[in-house]
């Protein structure tokens, strides 16, 4: 608890002055990295699993294992895309958990399959969300992370470990799924 | 969007960025407060659970030290007088304290040389 930071002190610090003293073993101001970054980190889980109970379990666990491993960061400025890759890896875990590993072709020749029929709902007005729950989760991670977090194709490929080929891939195929399904806007 | 920056977006489909960004506009996060607290509350517990881990191994440790130490200082003693009793006096010079001192010279030596 080197260099813990008052309370008023916490609220008007930087983010790298927090991340420094979380690094140095200060809860108090890691509790306040938690309160700025919840938001993008949850609407991010929100956005994978449309579960707001589960999208809250898995922050929570992105944020603990953040504070167990915040000591192995060795920039305070590189605190915000390391803990969005944490929570990609805590997708990619929950993920993999649930089914088998499937290679990359064989799930995008299955969204293939799947583009290449009509959509189930077409004409109906989907909300996006709907929409992205229907894309197989490797293809909904890449989407999400390149349209609602502007992540570079570079940036996706080294968080999710995925080639940049597949990203890429994932990104226009799943796009392509996106406006199909969202039809009334297109 | 998110507190990050705009950048080029690689030929992203606008449209669908559109809809990206007012998708997160209209649903605001409930109970950030709480959200905040559960977590604080999950690291407490997480900082509990490593203290006892630490002291349960520290005390592992001392056990083990405290039924080990008896067995090590009679070998040590074994291990001592069965040399006094077989080595010979030019075996026992190189054992010495000065012996030692000059091996760890001539090691010194050697690693700084290069």
């Amino acid at each position: 608890m080197t260099g813990a930071l008052s309370p008023s002190a916490l609220r008007g610090a930087d983010e790298l002055t927090l991340v420094a003293c979380a690094i140095a073993g200060d809860d108090s101001s890691y509790g306040e990295l938690v309160r700025r970054r919840q938001g993008p980190i949850r609407q991010l889980f929100r956005r994978l699993c449309r579960d707001p109970s589960l999208a809250d379990d898995l922050s929570q666990q992105t944020f603990l294992q953040a504070w167990r491993n915040i000591e192995t960061l060795k920039s305070p400025g590189a605190f915000g895309g390391w803990l969005r890759r944490l929570a990609v890896n805590v997708w990619l875990q929950r993920v993999r958990a649930e089914r088998p590993p499937s290679t990359s072709t064989q799930e995008l020749d299955e969204l293939s399959d799947e583009i290449a029929q009509p959509a189930p709902m077409l004409g109906e007005q989907l909300d996006l969300d709907s929409a992205l729950a229907t894309l197989p989760p490797d293809v909904r991670l890449c989407i999400t992370l390149a349209y609602a977090e502007r992540m570079s194709h570079r940036e996706i490929c080294e968080a999710t470990h995925l080639p940049l080929g597949t990203v890429k891939s994932h990104i226009t195929r799943g796009a392509a799924r996106l406006r199909q399904l969202l039809g009334a806007y297109a | 969007m998110n507190g990050h920056d705009r950048r080029d977006p690689q030929g992203l489909d606008p449209e669908l960025l559109q809809l990206f960004d007012a998708a997160s506009q209209q649903t605001p996060l409930t109970a950030p407060d709480e959200f905040v607290a559960a977590t604080l509350q999950q690291m407490r517990l997480g900082a509990r659970a490593r203290l006892i881990r630490r002291c349960v191994a520290v005390a592992v440790i001392l056990a083990l030290g405290a039924i080990l130490a008896p067995f090590i200082a009679a070998t040590t003693l074994d291990a001592v007088s069965w040399m006094m009793d077989h080595l010979t006096v030019t075996e026992m010079t190189l054992l010495s304290p000065l012996a030692c001192a000059c091996a760890a010279l001539l090691a010194w030596r050697i690693a700084h040389r290069t």
